[in-house]
Parts: structure tokens; C-alpha cells; sequence
């Protein structure tokens, strides 16, 4: 077999684009084998609260630890306090597997600690 | 029959071979980087369909550089070395423009950066391929004989025709494939218009590739009007085989009835049809 001639240049190229192929290849097999696809598995977080315009802001984070996307997250907040409650929800287009992504729901007052529960009460499987 | 270079390139020259790879690239997959269901589409796969699409990418890579244009003297290990390379400068090159719009940063885990540049990465790829063979002057080429002469002993076997309307199919209906316009497209339109559609994709290939007056879009070497009824034929077949692997790519089939597989299908043939021969055509020139 006659090896092509090339110079530096392309020879760098080639071992950089082999090294990158090899490296994605080899990722990708790993993840294949490590991580079977079990179901999405999510949960939420308060990260913060602060004043906004619109009243009082909750951000939350939700994290995916399964091994599968879950689409369209809906992530319901209530906030129970002496005999009023408030309900909070957003929609989380995607989390994927092993990510997490943020979201912000509004009260009209702070929640205390104890008064306000996180869960997610829904998604699809795409 | 192996006719190595007789000599290695100037580094200026194979920077000049490089840009224009990069300009093709960007060319040919930027609709693509700038699509959100593309985004979406390197988390939805899994790790197995990734590497499926890895794999089938590179066979499309080997049989363009194999068979357009003034690749065709060249060693297999010549090919598969020029298919590597534009597989790397397409993943390293959609990985820089995907950081630089925002779509993978540092914190991601590792699995989502992945998915998105491989996806996006395996389009510039072919981009790369497509810009490193038609883009700019012949300066590349300069140590091998003239087109002209090899036009004329070139075999114009059916697995060129087959490469050549396969890689006009993928880039063409590979930029609407992943939109939610061909479920759309699918899910609402009726049989007849479905039938007129697919007519249309075969007299659209059949008048391509007649009118062209292009000596290589019959296969066989037949002609008249039963060549350019066998070459369309064969044409739509590749471009309904090619929207086929599109679309199952992109999660389109998962729960889907039979009935909807066919019409997305019957859908994407259209703008892969046109890509089998008029953007054939186009890659071989």
C-alpha cells in the first residue's frame, strides 16, 4: 500500500481528526454500556428567592438523574400559609439526561421556610 | 489501481484546501446550527444512534470523496484518510460555532455537549467535503491529470450513481428533516395530495436529470426515455431510502402507525428527490 504524501500540516490535521473521531467514539460507547436507558428520574430544588416586579421570585432548579430526556416538565410550587394557599407552575421544555435546567415561579408574598412545596407533577417521554 | 501524489502540497496550498473546507462547511450546515430541533436532536438520540449516524456519515463521506469529481484516481487509503480529516475539521468546527451561539458551555454535562456536536458536527461534515471538492479554483488538483481526460474513462458504475444521489439527497432533505414541519406536513395531508407528491418527486427527477443533457445521470448507459424512466426510478428509491434513515434518525418513527411512517416519508422524498438529482448533478460538476 502506498502511503499518500502529505505535508505537516495535513498530517497534523488528520492525527487531530483521528484523535477527536477516537475520543467521541470511544465516549459514546462507554455511555452506551454505563448507562442503560432507564427512565427519567427528576427533582427539584429552591435555589433562591428575590423581590421582582411581578411579586416575589422562587427560582428552582430541576435535575434529571436518569438516562433518558424528559420533555415538557411541569413543576408545580404551593405556597401554604395561615389558611391561604397560592400555586405556582411552569413548563420546562427539556431535561435532558443528566442536565438540569432552571425556572422561576411567582408569589405575591415571601414564603417562609416550611410553607412552600417543589415537586414535579408531570412530563412526556419524547 | 493506486496513483499516489507525486508530491506532497505546500502548506499554503493545503490551508487554501482547508478554508475552502471550513467555507463549504458552514455553507452547507448553517440553516442546520441555527435550528433548535437540531439542538434538540443531539440529547433525543441515544449514544447507539449516535454512533449509527457516525458510522453511516462516514460511509456517505467515503463514497462522495470516491466518487465526485477528480477523487475517483485516488487509493481507498488516500479516501478514508481525506474522510477522516473532514470528519474532524466538521465536529471541531460545529463544537467552536455551537459554543460561540451559546448552545454548549462549560457547566453542560458531558453527554449533552456530545450529542449536540456530533449532530451538528456530522452535517459540517459533509458541508466540509462537498466545499473542499467544488469550492474555488483547481490549485488542489493541479498534480493529477485533467478532468476532462478522466470524464471521458470514468465508469460510470451504478455505485457512483448511487454515492453521488445519496449525499445530494442527505444535504438537501437533511435540512428540513429534523423540523416538526414534516410531522405536520405528514399527519395532515390527504392521500391524493400525498400521491401528487410523490408523481411530482419522480417527474421532478425524471425532468432533472433528462433536461440536464448531463452524460453521466443514466446509470447504465441506456437512453431515451427508458433511460430517464429507470434513472428517475432509481433516483426517488434513493431519495425515499434516504428520507427513511433521516427521519428514524431524528425520533420521527418511535410510536408512530404505519400509515404516518409513510406519509413523513412521502413528505422529506420530495426535498430528497430533488436533492438525488438536481443537487447530484451539482456535487459532480
Amino acid at each position: 500500500m502506498n502511503m499518500p504524501r502529505k505535508n505537516a500540516l495535513e498530517w497534523t490535521v488528520f492525527a487531530v481528526s483521528a484523535a477527536v473521531i477516537a475520543a467521541i467514539l470511544a465516549t459514546l460507547a462507554y455511555h452506551e454500556v454505563a448507562r442503560p436507558d432507564s427512565p427519567p428520574d427528576l427533582r427539584v430544588d429552591v435555589l433562591a428567592t428575590r423581590e421582582a416586579a411581578a411579586g416575589v421570585a422562587v427560582t428552582l432548579r430541576v435535575e434529571n438523574r436518569g438516562g433518558t430526556t424528559a420533555a415538557t416538565v411541569a413543576i408545580e410550587a404551593v405556597f401554604s400559609a395561615a389558611g391561604t394557599t397560592e400555586r405556582g407552575q411552569v413548563v420546562i421544555p427539556y431535561v435532558p439526561a443528566g442536565s438540569s435546567r432552571t425556572g422561576e415561579v411567582l408569589f405575591s408574598r415571601k414564603p417562609g421556610p416550611d410553607q412552600l412545596r417543589v415537586r414535579v407533577t408531570g412530563y412526556e417521554l419524547p | 489501481v493506486s496513483t499516489p501524489r507525486r508530491r506532497a502540497h505546500s502548506t499554503a496550498t493545503s490551508v487554501r484546501e482547508y478554508a475552502r473546507g471550513a467555507a463549504g462547511g458552514l455553507l452547507f450546515s448553517l440553516p442546520l446550527l441555527y435550528t433548535m430541533e437540531m439542538w434538540w436532536a443531539g440529547f433525543l438520540a441515544s449514544p447507539r444512534r449516535l454512533l449509527g449516524a457516525i458510522a453511516g456519515t462516514f460511509v456517505l463521506l467515503l463514497g462522495y470523496n470516491r466518487y465526485a469529481g477528480m477523487h475517483h484516481d485516488t487509493s481507498w487509503t488516500e479516501i478514508a484518510i481525506d474522510s477522516v480529516e473532514e470528519l474532524g475539521v466538521g465536529l471541531i468546527g460545529a463544537a467552536c460555532i455551537l459554543w460561540l451561539l451559546g448552545r454548549i458551555e462549560p457547566g453542560m454535562p458531558m453527554s449533552e455537549i456530545l450529542g449536540r456536536v456530533v449532530v451538528q458536527g456530522l452535517a459540517g461534515a459533509i458541508g466540509v467535503s462537498i466545499g473542499t471538492a467544488q469550492l474555488g479554483g483547481d490549485d488542489g488538483f493541479r498534480d493529477r491529470p485533467p478532468a476532462k481526460a478522466d470524464a471521458a474513462r470514468r465508469p460510470q458504475s451504478i455505485w457512483s450513481h448511487l454515492a453521488l444521489a445519496a449525499c445530494g439527497a442527505v444535504v438537501v432533505a437533511g435540512n428540513v428533516a429534523p423540523t416538526d414541519e414534516i410531522a405536520i406536513l405528514g399527519a395532515e395531508l390527504s392521500g391524493w395530495q400525498l400521491a401528487g407528491l410523490s408523481a411530482a418527486s419522480l417527474v421532478m427527477a425524471a425532468v432533472v436529470l433528462h433536461f440536464s443533457e448531463f452524460r453521466g445521470s443514466v446509470p447504465h448507459g441506456e437512453s431515451g426515455w427508458l433511460g430517464v424512466v429507470q434513472s428517475a426510478v432509481t433516483t426517488y428509491a434513493v431519495a425515499v431510502v434516504t428520507s427513511l434513515v433521516l427521519l428514524w434518525f431524528f425520533g420521527r418513527f418511535a410510536g408512530a402507525a404505519a400509515g404516518i411512517v409513510a406519509s413523513e416519508t412521502i413528505v422529506l422524498s420530495f426535498a430528497a428527490s430533488l436533492g438525488a438529482s438536481a443537487g447530484r448533478l451539482l456535487l459532480q460538476s
